[in-house]
């Protein structure tokens, strides 16, 4: 059986590109639990980045549930996450797992990647293979959208718990759809279907953008449901980093879409002109962007010890003073707990709201 | 009276500020010796002390590391008595090998926190970058230069002389193979129980410093303990322990920690090895795990991993130290007593106690 680390609604491309290839033993982690997260920290590093310390608990909970491969990139980069496949490697030597297969690809390569799925695939053709790897682009999209709508409508939906349960059916149906033609209608289906849902729509909408370190925002498990925390308190938000707007090759090599990645560095040019690893540029160049967008404030989240945002979260004070948007900057770790962001984050909530109102009479 | 000419005298030559912490460890006669051969005056922070930290920890944030927040009181030391101040953003000469990601972000940081900076010399160089080459940096060095004088020839002399005090030290710091095995073999045939040797593993901004290694290297010494320190490893013994790991560890400075480790828990040829962290610093949380793993391997080999923040009490961190001390003098002492008859030991006892005895007055 294969396996490899949780990580928020964008795991069902690597599983639903695993079940392309043929492989049906594919064992798909759900979200961390506390049991997850104890064991990770027991065998980790003190302080390693909290995104191994989850790696590490749910992947060995996988070995125990019966894996025999692990899926993970490697590579060489600026940051530590490149060193993270070395370090499971050690930690499972420690723990005792030595009949585990590791499959490995440097990330910064799409032919690696092409490679890695080839040796995973059962005897299918490289044809099959690339076409499984575009279908994972276009499901990489969708999932994007489906994130998008969900936590645009979860905010004003009337009756509670609806936009999930259309969210979770797109998502099956995401992962169960094989033809490009089948796939491309969803595209249209997705915005349709949630538009359907009934919707308290407030006159003045309060929007806030989720920024920072990549697990930290797409794996709930990880920032105790933030989005949905948000949602709850009646304010639309926007996922700023999600994994298409690293992986979308399309996007990148089409000359007429601004790539954001790049976007993002060149507003931040100012600040922090260079890269310095994982996406402390874009941190700060979003901030600058979604105001121009027009959204009310950004939140940070980071993990504990992550080195590129703790430089991002020391120069975004003066970058939100300058431009007058406000920030909201959020450390999760192995101990961190809903009901104490919870209180947090209602402060901060109830900041922007108070300050969206009194712009809103001053127009009046 | 004298406050107004000193004023002018100053005025004169332009003053370089250079702090003593991270990058400066890496490279300390080269900056120095550059804008000295320029005509400017440099000045050197001063050694990092308590209340250089106390002033740092009032700027930086909570989870800073300790080598940072010890920088931050380097700059206050430093900006309000120059005309320039130095911070490159240096990330590594080398294809894939580099420094922590603090090394690029960290000026711009210091740009966000400090409103009344004097005018920054800096310069980005990242040798993974596809454009940045020998010329790029040289580029870089004339560019630096062209602040403080105008004259394009004496910059060319000056970067000439730096470049080679840079490798004299270079040449002094870093043992040549034969003097590491020298030194090994004279650990083995003994010089007595009460010498040992110790392989002194951390970042040399750490080591170095007086703060945030708690004179650990001093403390070592006064302890009657031989150190080799991890920058010290010749780099073709460090290429060479490399492949034992799967992967490329591509932290310049964690990979000299672990080459060092790695190669003397093959050979054995020391009684221990001691590894300073800082408290919670990034690349040190890889390179600790990869020692220990390996020394697990070697059960009886000892090992400590001390880690070090600005709440870490110098009491409490000497006792650990001298603990570890004690335990590799003893094991020492009773490996060379296996060897000895009962009137040597008798000798070697009533030594040993006259010894303690004379300290002890």
């Amino acid at each position: 059986m294969i396996t490899y680390p949780p990580f928020g609604p964008s795991g069902y491309v690597f599983l639903a590109g695993l079940k392309d290839i043929g492989r049906e033993d594919v064992l798909h982690l759900s979200r961390p639990t506390k049991k997850m997260i104890a064991l990770g920290v027991a065998h980790s590093p003190e302080t390693i980045c909290t995104p191994l310390k989850y790696c590490v608990g749910a992947l060995a909970t996988g070995v125990e549930m019966g894996a025999t491969e692990i899926a993970f990139p490697s590579g060489m980069g600026t940051c530590r996450f490149s060193m993270y496949y070395e370090l499971i490697r050690l930690i499972f030597e420690d723990m005792g797992y030595d009949d585990i297969v590791f499959h490995t690809f440097d990330y910064h390569l799409p032919i690696d990647l092409l490679k890695l799925f080839k040796n995973l695939s059962k005897n299918k053709s490289y044809a099959e293979v690339v076409a499984a790897l575009l279908r994972g682009g276009i499901r990489n999209r969708l999932l994007d959208q489906v994130d998008e709508q969900l936590n645009f409508y979860r905010a004003f939906e009337v009756e509670k718990g609806r936009t999930e349960e259309v969210a979770e059916e797109f998502y099956q149906e995401i992962i169960n759809t094989r033809r490009f033609q089948a796939l491309s209608r969803l595209k249209k289906k997705i915005p349709k279907k949630f538009q359907e849902i009934e919707v308290d729509l407030p006159s003045e909408i309060v929007r806030v953008v989720v920024v920072g370190e990549i697990y930290a925002v797409l794996e709930p498990g990880m920032n105790q449901d933030l989005n949905k925390r948000i949602n709850e308190l009646n304010v639309a938000v926007k996922t700023g980093v999600t994994l298409r707007k690293y992986t979308d090759i399309g996007a990148k090599i089409n000359p007429f879409i601004k790539d954001p990645v790049k976007e993002g560095a060149r507003a931040a040019k100012k600040y922090l002109p260079y890269y310095c690893g994982g996406d402390a540029q874009q941190t700060i160049g979003d901030l600058i962007l979604y105001k121009k967008k027009g959204y009310d404030g950004l939140i940070q989240l980071y993990p504990f010890t992550c080195m590129p945002e703790l430089i991002a979260k020391d120069i975004l004070p003066k970058v939100s003073q300058e431009f007058d948007m406000p920030k909201y900057s959020l450390v999760f770790d192995e101990k961190a707990e809903g009901a104490a962001i919870q209180t947090r984050l209602e402060a901060f909530i109830n900041m922007l709201k108070r300050k969206r109102m009194a712009k809103s009479k001053e127009n009046n | 009276m004298q406050g107004p000419r000193e004023k002018q005298n100053s005025k004169k030559k332009k003053i370089v500020g250079i702090p003593r912490g991270l990058i400066f460890y890496h490279y300390p006669e080269l900056f120095k010796t550059f804008f000295e051969q320029l005509g400017a005056k440099v000045v050197l922070s001063k050694p990092s002390t308590q209340k250089l930290l106390r002033n740092g920890l009032k700027v930086s944030s909570d989870e800073e590391c300790f080598s940072c927040k010890v920088f931050y009181g380097h700059i206050i030391d430093l900006k309000n008595q120059v005309d320039f101040l130095f911070l490159p953003q240096f990330h590594g000469n080398h294809k894939f090998l580099v420094k922590c990601p603090k090394f690029i972000g960290l000026p711009d940081v210091i740009r966000a926190i400090f409103t009344d900076l004097p005018e920054i010399i800096g310069g980005y160089h990242s040798r993974t970058k596809k454009h940045h080459h020998i010329p790029h940096l040289f580029w870089l060095f004339f560019k630096a230069g062209w602040k403080i004088t105008k004259n394009p020839f004496k910059i060319l002399m000056a970067i000439a002389k730096a470049r080679k005090k840079h490798q004299q030290f270079k040449q002094k710091q870093i043992w040549s193979r034969e003097k590491l095995e020298a030194w090994e073999n004279k650990a083995f045939s003994g010089d007595g129980p009460e010498k040992v040797k110790v392989a002194l593993l951390g970042h040399s901004y750490v080591i170095n410093d007086p703060v945030l290694s708690f004179n650990t290297l001093k403390k070592l010494r006064e302890m009657d303990v031989e150190v080799v320190s991890s920058e010290q490893i010749p780099e073709e013994i460090i290429n060479e322990q490399m492949k034992k790991l799967h992967s490329t560890l591509y932290f310049e400075e964690e990979r000299k920690i672990v080459g060092t480790a790695l190669y003397f828990l093959e050979s054995g040829t020391i009684d221990g090895l001691l590894q300073l962290i800082p408290f919670p610093c990034g690349p040190s949380a890889i390179s600790s795990e990869i020692v220990l793993h390996h020394a697990k391997k070697r059960p009886e080999f000892p090992v400590i991993q001390l880690v070090v923040d600005d709440n870490t009490g110098e009491a409490g961190f000497l006792t650990r130290l001298e603990a570890f001390v004690m335990t590799m003098k003893r094991k020492k002492f009773l490996k060379f007593k296996k060897g000895l008859s009962t009137e040597q030991l008798t000798l070697l006892a009533s030594k040993t106690s006259e010894e303690s005895a004379v300290k002890a007055q």
